[in-house]
Order: C-alpha cells, then structure tokens, then sequence
C-alpha cells in the first residue's frame, strides 16, 4: 500500500492528459493522496506531446502519463503512437484512461504499446494499485 | 454488420432500464461514492421533463439509432461535482457543463459496452451539453425509455430515446 509518508518517489514528475477537468481533477486528487506533489496536466493531445517533449529537453522528464482515449483532434491512441516512436518516450509508463472497456479496446491499447489501462469510472482503489504497479516497475529500472 | 446485428431492435423495457441505471449508479458512485438512488421507469410516447443541464449523445450503428440525455436538476449536479471538487457549485459554469459532458460519456460507454454484448455495434461518441433553466426534454417522434434518479432530494433523469434507421435512409446517406 502507498501511504504518503512512504512514497519512495513522492516527487516523481507525472502528467494527466484528459479533456474534461473533472477527470484532472479526481485523478490529481487521488495521486495526491498518495504522496505525489509533481502533477502537471495537458488539456489535449497536442499540449501533451509539446510538455513530454520539452520536459525531455529540460531534463527533467515525465515519468507516468495518464492519457484519456477519447479526445477531439488528437487522441490518446494518436499521443501513445507518437510518444512510442520518440526514442526519448518510447520507455515512458504510459497508463490509458477511457470509458471503452470492450476487450477489443483494451488489446488495441497495449498492443500499440500502452502500459497499462483504467476504465473510467475510476474507482481509487484501482488507481493506487496502478500506480503501484508503476512504481515497482521504475524502482526495478534503476 | 453482422446479420445478427441488423435483425436486432432496442427494446424498451426493464432489462434495458436495469442496464441503464447499473450503468448510472456505477459511473457516479464508482467516482463519487454517492449512490442515486433509482425511481420506476416509464417507456413513453412523449417525453415531457424540466432540467437545467442536459447531457446529449448520439448513440449510432447502422440500423438502429438511438439518442442519450441525461438531465439534472442544478442541484443534483452541485452535489456530485461537490465531491469530486471538494467544493461548492452555484453557477452552472464551465466545470459543471464538463462534468455533465463526461458523466453523460462514462455511462453512454458502459450502456455500449453492455447492448454490443448482445450483438450491438453502437460506436463511440462525443456528447453535448445544453443548459439553460428548466429547460424541456422533450422527443420528437418514437417511443422513449425513462429513468428518475434521485441524490440528496435532488432528482436527474436519463431518457433512452429510439430511432429505427431506414433501409432507404441509409443507403441514400
């Protein structure tokens, strides 16, 4: 369990890319909870490749995005191709967040090399055990 | 489309209203933790409702159409968003439409997911919003499924509009 107090990497840099506020703001919410304090958002597919990419330069990367599927102009699919062919991005954890739960979608996402996917709605639980999931697989990079 | 698929017609009863408000108490409780709390449904020939913001999505495939509302009372709304926001709502401002946008989405995709079980090819769509005070929800033509739900006193509504699309009207489209 991830408690705030014990976050191994409270100050890991993760990015919310999602159209609708109240998705930013229940996921900002729950990652808060549990120890996060760098969390930055996109609005749209195109500001969260520039911030990716720019954090790049920067260096000071991204280390999780949570992406929504479903965006007008470019997609969650569209930023997880783009990020994917990026030599800088094609290692990033990149958690799909949609509605669709049709196991079609779900194959369609990690095939195109999603690390993993949340259904909305989002239960917390769910949430936290992604992001554990997240961590242990950083940690075992280093 | 699958053969299946074209013989299939939305039915407008209790099965299909079990599976609208499972979808509407899983999206808002999932998120919330509120529970609505759901009234008996009607299938009705004229829609004829008052809300203040309305969440809108066409649900298409090719020969059954079919459109989404789900209509709240201001504070029905307020005091969902309340706990997601940790804040109080009095306006419906840009938060509450996409709040109202993306509730409206979540339990449009759940309903989805549910009826292309059973040989639907309804696709993704994106919803609109209308808002504006005790506006009316009304139905132009065609029989309607509708759902009361009620959280804290205050009452929201979802009405499962049909359609039959036209052999001709497709294939002139």
């Amino acid at each position: 369990m991830i408690k705030p107090e014990t976050n191994p990497n409270p100050r890991a840099r993760i990015l919310l890319v999602d159209d609708y506020e109240m998705i930013r703001v229940f996921l900002r919410s729950g990652l808060a909870e549990l120890g996060f304090r760098r969390i930055e958002e996109a609005k749209n597919g195109f500001e969260a490749i520039v911030k990716l990419k720019q954090a790049y330069l920067n260096k000071d990367p991204y280390e999780v995005i949570f992406c929504d599927w479903n965006m007008p102009e470019k997609s969650g699919m569209d930023v997880l191709v783009e990020c994917r062919r990026d030599k800088h991005l094609q290692t990033l954890p990149f958690i799909m967040v949609t509605a669709e739960s049709e196991q079609d979608k779900v194959v369609e996402a990690l095939k195109a090399g999603a690390t993993d996917y949340i259904v909305k709605p989002i239960a917390p639980g769910i949430l936290h055990k992604k992001m554990l999931k997240v961590m242990f697989k950083m940690a075992a990079a280093v | 489309m699958t053969n299946a698929a074209r013989s299939l017609q939305v039915q407008l009863d209790h099965t299909l209203a079990t599976t609208v408000t499972q979808a509407v108490i899983g999206t808002i409780s999932g998120m919330t933790g509120i529970r609505p709390q759901p009234g008996n449904f009607q299938v009705v020939n004229r829609v004829d409702l008052h809300a203040d913001i309305s969440g809108i999505i066409s649900m298409v495939q090719d020969q059954t159409d079919a459109v989404l509302v789900v209509s709240f009372q201001k504070d029905a709304i307020f005091h969902i968003l309340a706990r997601i926001y940790q804040q109080q709502f009095k306006d419906l401002n840009h938060s509450v439409q996409q709040g109202v946008g993306e509730f409206t989405n979540i339990i449009y995709c759940q309903l989805k997911t549910e009826l292309n079980k059973t040989g639907f090819q309804f696709r993704m769509a994106l919803p609109n919003v209308v808002i504006g005070d005790q506006h009316k929800v009304t139905n132009a033509s065609g029989p309607s499924l509708v759902v009361p739900f009620n959280v804290a006193g205050h009452s929201f509504h979802v009405v499962l509009q049909l359609r039959q699309a036209s052999e001709q009207g497709r294939k002139a489209a």
